[in-house]
């Protein structure tokens, strides 16, 4: 009790003298007065915000169940069985949910979008569908057109996740946007979405294509079974971005398109050390014969990377018209990839190189030796 | 006379030390307003920017886990399953025996079915010899290589022949007793995916694996330490990964992406050199060598640190442990300055020279000495009858609050982020520590520090003692349940 | 009635699984990690395991290649599995896998496959 007492006397006159404190010790207090503020706001809000999440979770979680329920039952189950019943959808089920209200909103699309990310055939038609015809296509479209930075990215990511094209030529523009997300969530919008002309920005791309925006194209435009898949060569060309062409590469190589082959071969001209490898890399994987011999050419002056890939493209062809250069390159090369890759790619022609493989394992020594029997190990597979 | 200039002198330093008290506080609230920012741009890329579409894509970059191993027998098999079971597309698990004196190789042997290999390895980066190659024989487990080679006394020596071993461009640094969330690859190659600039490395905070309820070397129950140790030890990472390397990120400033949990971009490593298995801090003294690299040759960069907890490590839980690793570190840091000396205040090394290298010299390198000598000064004066008491109070409140205001804002940070503690009770535990902290936890830092900076001064050897392990919660976990 | 195992740790993907599968009258058991599929499969008899690749504590393939070398099991295995990777799928296939299936999944394909599997299990049984 006394030390409570004497120790408001002491607060007490702290503010009564604060004036006549130097400048150093005043800045303390009035610091130290707003640190214990700062601190207790800190809890508060702590406490309030684990709560607030809390009770979120607890009204959402009764409707999360009612929402999968009611997808199980008429959109899962339908599509089960005959393929007619499903042009019809039970709207007036999906109606008694409180979807007026903005959080119910929220859980039902957000439910909407799982089961449209994990299952494929009829399934996100359905949903789509039941999307539109329960009108929840309006909030998005309207935050489409507000010009707020992230309410657009939002809204592009739920349109694009449901599979709704709106407002087409906007859309186009904002491929366009100077704003990095904008400009990539509206292109994987548009990949996503557009009926007729999914790669119409293609060719006015300017500014380069994340690795992350190319991995989410390369997956949309894998998944699209909507439409026959254009002929990827037209983009690979000097006149277009890079980074577009280094997408296209990819893609005309996984939808083994071999009518791209005399594209990628005129692009072995380029400058660009990394195009090249990229294109050299996957001239290999849609074993373009015909590029065997320009690769074996152009060889020796080439950067170290593009050799490699050269290496490795020759394994991934495996004619068998070129195993002697790959000998040669074992045996000759002091790079230790450059080896390692030559063993590989020997290797990788199988049974048109046993005989090779038993003389060089004869005739080989010290590190080159190795690299052979390393490669030879079914175990090690890198 | 010969009190006015000691009048002079105790004026100069009482201002001398509130300037630097000043300008220290002002970076730590400008660090929080900056974490904030990049915790919540983080979580709103996550929402846009799935993970998931990595594990399906053929584009996927592979990456090298590395973990290195010394007598590790009684947990080995755990942590290397839990390793194997990340989830992940394309990576490979490099387990670098270094020349355990225990079972640790051939319980790996036994269990994984491993036989010996000729591996055609190139030595890239100096590191100790190694002696033998294992893979499996199990197709179940191809993606595991484990390395059995000459002791290096570092962890620096074991990580250099996993990088060597290693084929693909990514690794994963990390400690086989580490336990790591399942999606810690997905989590961490994701910077490197979505930034226009090269990435070089990306890092995750780390937590104590203390309490927490582990099977199987996967964690089930994330918990508070209970230990008072251990506690303060979890306090601290929060607060200097949410509030510090948060805050750095969002400048491009991260001074350290710590041993425990780091991908790099191995051919950058490798061009700086590898880890420095004569460094106490290697991992900080890689960071800044890569850095340095970027810098010299004129290449643009990034190091990012991503907001959610992906490692569980066991953080010491004797006052002898811990004290012998915060003077490791302490030295580590010394080190650092003494060795890379030149980057100080240079312009050429851009944020590294101008922002990391000066903030750590003066707030983190000089900051023990400073307060060690704030120390002596104020004993000196209670002596001498000097002190103005209520003076010296409010100065010492003004620091007290100030530290626990930053603390606050740490663990506020953190709740934003995920509910890692699923009670109130721990949250409110650690947040009541923050109160203790200066009183019990700082000195044990403080001379710590100074032990380790006298160290490297005198040049004392290191005695490496190895942190006794006392196995996770594994059992006290079955009892739980039951 | 057949009885199937399924194995998963997604827990919407494990429940629309179940949902689709007991609509065909199988009869499913679930397990969320490869350490509960072991213990299922030493108990009872499976005409058809369902499992992921990436699963905690012991991963799909260690799973199946215990199924097939220590426990001498000839159940049909069906992987599901978000993973493409070439070299993942036929490493399956190497160590006994008998059908893929990649996620995303139509649940009336899964349907049929599990049909058709088991189907060829009752022929090479009979």
């Amino acid at each position: 009790m006394n030390f409570m007492t004497s120790f408001r006397q002491w607060l007490e006159d702290l503010v009564y003298y604060f004036a006549y404190f130097p400048l150093v010790i005043q800045i303390a207090i009035i610091v130290s007065v707003l640190a214990v503020a700062g601190t207790a706001v800190a809890y508060i809000y702590m406490i309030f915000f684990r709560w607030q999440k809390e009770r979120r979770a607890k009204k959402e979680r009764p409707l999360r169940e009612k929402v999968n329920e009611l997808l199980l039952e008429h959109i899962i189950y339908k599509s089960l069985g005959d393929q007619d019943t499903a042009a019809t959808l039970p709207l007036e089920v999906f109606e008694t949910l409180p979807l007026q209200q903005k959080w119910a909103a929220d859980v039902f699309k957000s439910q909407l979008l799982e089961y449209r990310n994990n299952f494929t055939g009829d399934i996100p038609l359905l949903l789509r569908q039941l999307y539109l015809e329960l009108g929840l296509h309006r909030d998005a479209a309207a935050a489409l057109r507000s010009g707020r930075r992230k309410k657009v990215i939002n809204a592009l990511v739920e349109l694009s996740g449901m599979g709704v094209l709106l407002d087409n030529a906007y859309v186009l523009s904002l491929t366009q946007s100077r704003d990095q997300y904008i400009r990539e969530m509206a292109r994987c919008y548009w990949v996503q979405c557009s009926p007729d002309a999914p790669f119409a920005f293609f060719s006015h791309v300017q500014e380069p294509l994340l690795a992350w925006e190319q991995f989410e194209l390369f997956r949309i435009i894998s998944l699209r079974k909507d439409i026959p898949m254009p002929s990827f060569a037209q983009w690979i060309d000097f006149r277009y971005h890079p980074t577009v062409i280094v997408l296209c590469l990819k893609l005309a190589a996984y939808f083994q398109q071999p009518e791209a082959i005399p594209a990628m071969i005129n692009l072995l001209k380029t400058d660009d050390e990394q195009l090249r490898a990229v294109t050299i890399n996957n001239l290999g994987k849609l074993m373009a014969l015909e590029a065997e011999p320009i690769l074996v050419d152009m060889y020796p002056q080439q950067p170290d990377n593009c050799k490699l890939e050269i290496l490795k493209a020759l394994g991934r062809i495996g004619s068998g018209n070129f195993i002697g250069f790959l000998q040669q390159e074992l045996e000759h090369t002091n790079d230790f990839l450059l080896m390692k890759h030559a063993a590989h790619s020997i290797v990788a022609h199988k049974a048109l190189a046993s005989s090779l493989v038993a003389r060089l394992q004869e005739s080989l020594t010290g590190t080159r030796k190795q690299l052979l029997q390393h490669s030879l190990n079914p175990l090690i597979k890198y | 006379m010969y009190s006015a200039i000691l009048k002079y002198i105790t004026d100069f330093y009482e201002s001398a030390i509130f300037v630097y008290c000043a300008g220290l506080f002002l970076f730590y609230i400008l660090l929080a307003v900056l974490s904030l920012v990049a915790i919540r741009r983080s979580l709103w890329k996550n929402k846009i920017r799935g993970q998931q579409m990595l594990v399906a894509s053929p584009l996927t970059p592979g990456i090298s886990v590395i973990a290195p191993a010394f007598n590790e027998g009684v947990t080995i098999i755990a942590n290397v399953r839990s390793l194997l079971a990340l989830n992940y597309p394309r990576f490979e698990v490099v387990i670098v025996n270094d020349g355990s004196k225990d079972d640790t190789l051939q319980k790996l042997v036994d269990e994984f079915e491993l036989v010996e290999v000729n591996f055609a390895y190139r030595q890239q980066i100096p590191c100790q010899e190694v002696k033998r190659f294992f893979k499996s024989s199990n197709p179940a487990y191809s993606k595991l290589l484990v390395l059995d080679k000459v002791n290096g006394k570092s962890k620096a020596d074991a990580v250099n022949a996993g990088i060597n071993a290693s084929s693909f461009d990514y690794f994963l640094n990390t400690d086989v007793d580490c336990i790591l969330a399942s999606d810690t690859l997905l989590k961490l190659i994701k910077p490197f995916m979505d930034d226009p600039q090269r990435v070089i490395a990306t890092g995750a905070p780390l937590r104590a694996a203390n309490s927490c309820d582990v099977e199987a070397g996967v964690i089930t129950r994330v918990r508070v330490p209970k230990a008072l140790l251990p506690r303060f030890q979890e306090m601290e990472y929060i607060r200097s990964y949410l509030l510090g390397k948060m805050g750095w990120t969002f400048i491009n400033a991260v001074p350290n992406v710590s041993g425990g949990l780091g991908l790099f971009d191995k051919d950058i490593v490798i061009k700086s050199g590898g880890y420095d298995p004569g460094s106490f801090g290697e991992d900080m003294d890689m960071v800044v060598r890569m850095c340095r690299y970027m810098c010299e040759n004129d290449l643009p960069y990034r190091i990012h640190y991503i907001p959610e907890t992906l490692c569980w490590t066991e953080v010491p839980a004797t006052y002898k442990v811990f004290f012998r690793q915060r003077v490791r570190w302490a030295r580590g840091l010394a080190q650092i300055f003494s060795k890379h000396r030149k980057v100080l205040f240079n312009p050429k090394y851009k944020k590294l020279g101008l922002i990391i290298f000066p903030y750590n010299f003066f707030f983190e390198l000089l900051a023990p000495l400073i307060e060690f000598a704030g120390i002596i000064y104020y004993i000196y004066i209670i002596v001498n009858h000097l002190i103005n008491w209520d003076y010296a109070i409010i100065l010492l409140v003004f620091i007290y609050t100030f530290s626990i205001l930053i603390t606050s804002l740490s663990m506020l940070w953190d709740q934003l982020i995920f509910r890692y503690y699923q009670s109130w009770k721990e949250v409110w535990q650690l947040c009541i520590l923050s109160l203790a902290e200066p009183f019990i936890y700082h000195p044990i830092v403080l001379f710590s520090a100074i032990r380790g900076y006298f160290n490297q001064l005198t040049g004392k050897k290191h005695t490496w003692g190895n942190m006794q392990r006392q196995g996770f919660n594994q059992s006290s976990n079955l009892q739980k349940t039951t | 009635m057949y009885s199937i195992l399924l194995v998963e740790d997604d827990e919407f993907v494990c429940k629309a699984i179940e949902i689709i599968l007991r609509k065909q009258d199988y009869i499913i058991s679930i397990a969320k990690n490869g350490q509960d599929a072991m213990q299922y499969l030493q108990q009872s008899k499976f005409d058809l395991v369902i499992t992921d690749l990436m699963l905690p504590y012991a991963n799909g393939m260690e799973l199946v290649s215990k199924m097939r070398n220590e426990l001498h099991l000839d159940v049909p295995i069906l992987v599901l599995s978000a993973v493409t990777h070439e070299k993942t799928i036929t490493e399956g296939f190497d160590i006994g896998v008998d059908d893929y299936l990649k996620k995303p999944f139509n649940p009336s394909e899964l349907a049929s496959r599990v049909k058709r599997l088991i189907q060829q299990k009752v022929k090479n049984t009979i």
